[in-house]
């Protein structure tokens, strides 16, 4: 099921042409540089508009919106950079090393040091903004521009997809996890989203299989909905049916049938 | 059980975000700014920038910003040798 909302939404997000969406900037990391994509980064957007300073409150807007409803949903449902990890999870006989939980507030780093402080001070034009080493910038339309136009891509930014590949080799979600800075923004909703995971404690036997499944290294029965959680729900192949998506105010008990 | 106080911060957040998002769609003014090198740099009409020759025009423009991107590439400077790679250091541009 989530491999087909997946690839709609790559199909969605990149047309080839067929439509622009005007005024949509969805939290998800698939870069506006790219000559079919859909709609905007909102990295990318956030930075252009700081460089002609203007507050970007579209894109601040938007962001916060659809964390509010959902949080960090759109990293497994939507983003075409997710797809791309979930693909390279499939590869079983790569060695997977789990991170400590302490590299996950690198991704806070990046987001205030390469997004919010770069953006309001040396500009998105520097190499010092997140664009300058985004791996979907420079894979989906870094590349492609060079291979159709000549335009060179500067070779940091290859050493950064290079950097970014091999962690998504080696650690499942790897980018989300440690460095995806749209990711960190939408996780700050995570805790308080309308729609997050509803987790009943009755029916919970600590069987630990959530723990085991969650891509982001998440115990979902213990903690749920931590800044990680990505509401993938494959944690909803809990025997007991203790896990469940539902509305925030909405008393647990039902978490099995949500 | 909801804690105390998540109720009242998606109240908050769902208020400040639709309020953000209305004015930033509906009633902010972005300007348009235009780049050296091979193309023009000109305003999304999501409020990014997006770098344009008449090469990628189709591709990334929609019908309605089509007649200001191109005035804003026959007005760019020309490309010179001495900006090559042609679009480094544009801002948005992902080479």
């Amino acid at each position: 099921m989530r491999w087909a909302v997946q690839a709609v939404w790559l199909a969605a997000l990149n047309p080839w042409g067929l439509y622009r969406v005007g005024g949509v900037c969805l939290p998800v990391l698939n870069c506006h540089g790219c000559p079919i994509a859909a709609t905007t980064c909102p990295i990318g957007a956030f930075g252009n508009m700081l460089d002609l300073r203007v507050v970007p409150f579209l894109v601040l807007g938007s962001w916060g919106l659809v964390g509010a409803l959902v949080g960090r949903l759109p990293c497994a449902w939507a983003c075409p950079f997710g797809l791309l990890q979930d693909l390279f999870a499939k590869l079983r006989f790569i060695p997977r090393w789990r991170p400590p939980r302490w590299t996950s507030a690198l991704k806070y780093a990046v987001l205030v040091g390469m997004v919010l402080v770069a953006g309001l001070t040396v500009g998105s034009a520097s190499r010092w903004y997140f664009c300058g080493i985004c791996p979907a910038g420079t894979g989906t339309a870094g590349i492609p521009t060079w291979i159709r136009y000549g335009l060179a891509v500067p070779s940091i930014r290859l050493v950064f997809l290079g950097i970014f590949l091999a962690m998504m080799l080696f650690v499942t979600r790897g980018f989300c996890r440690l460095a995806c800075p749209i990711g960190a923004g939408l996780a700050l909703f995570n805790r308080f989203s309308l729609w997050r995971l509803r987790v009943n404690q009755g029916k919970c036997v600590a069987c630990g299989l959530c723990r085991k499944v969650c891509p982001m290294g998440e115990d979902p029965a213990a903690a749920a909905n931590g800044e990680e959680c990505i509401r993938c729900l494959d944690c909803r192949r809990c025997p007991e049916r203790a896990i469940g998506l539902g509305m925030s105010n909405v008393p647990a008990k039902d978490a099995g049938g949500g | 059980m909801t804690r105390n106080w998540q109720l009242p911060a998606l109240v908050l957040a769902l208020l400040v975000s639709l309020v953000l998002l209305g004015y930033g769609a509906f009633g902010q003014r972005v300007p348009v700014k235009e780049r050296q090198a091979s193309g023009a740099i000109v305003q999304h009409d999501t409020g990014g920038l997006a770098l344009v020759d008449k090469a990628t025009l189709h591709t990334i423009a929609t019908p309605q910003a089509r007649p200001e991107i191109q005035r804003a590439i026959t007005e760019a400077p020309a490309p010179s040798p001495d900006n090559a790679p042609a679009t480094s250091g544009v801002p948005g541009c992902p080479t």
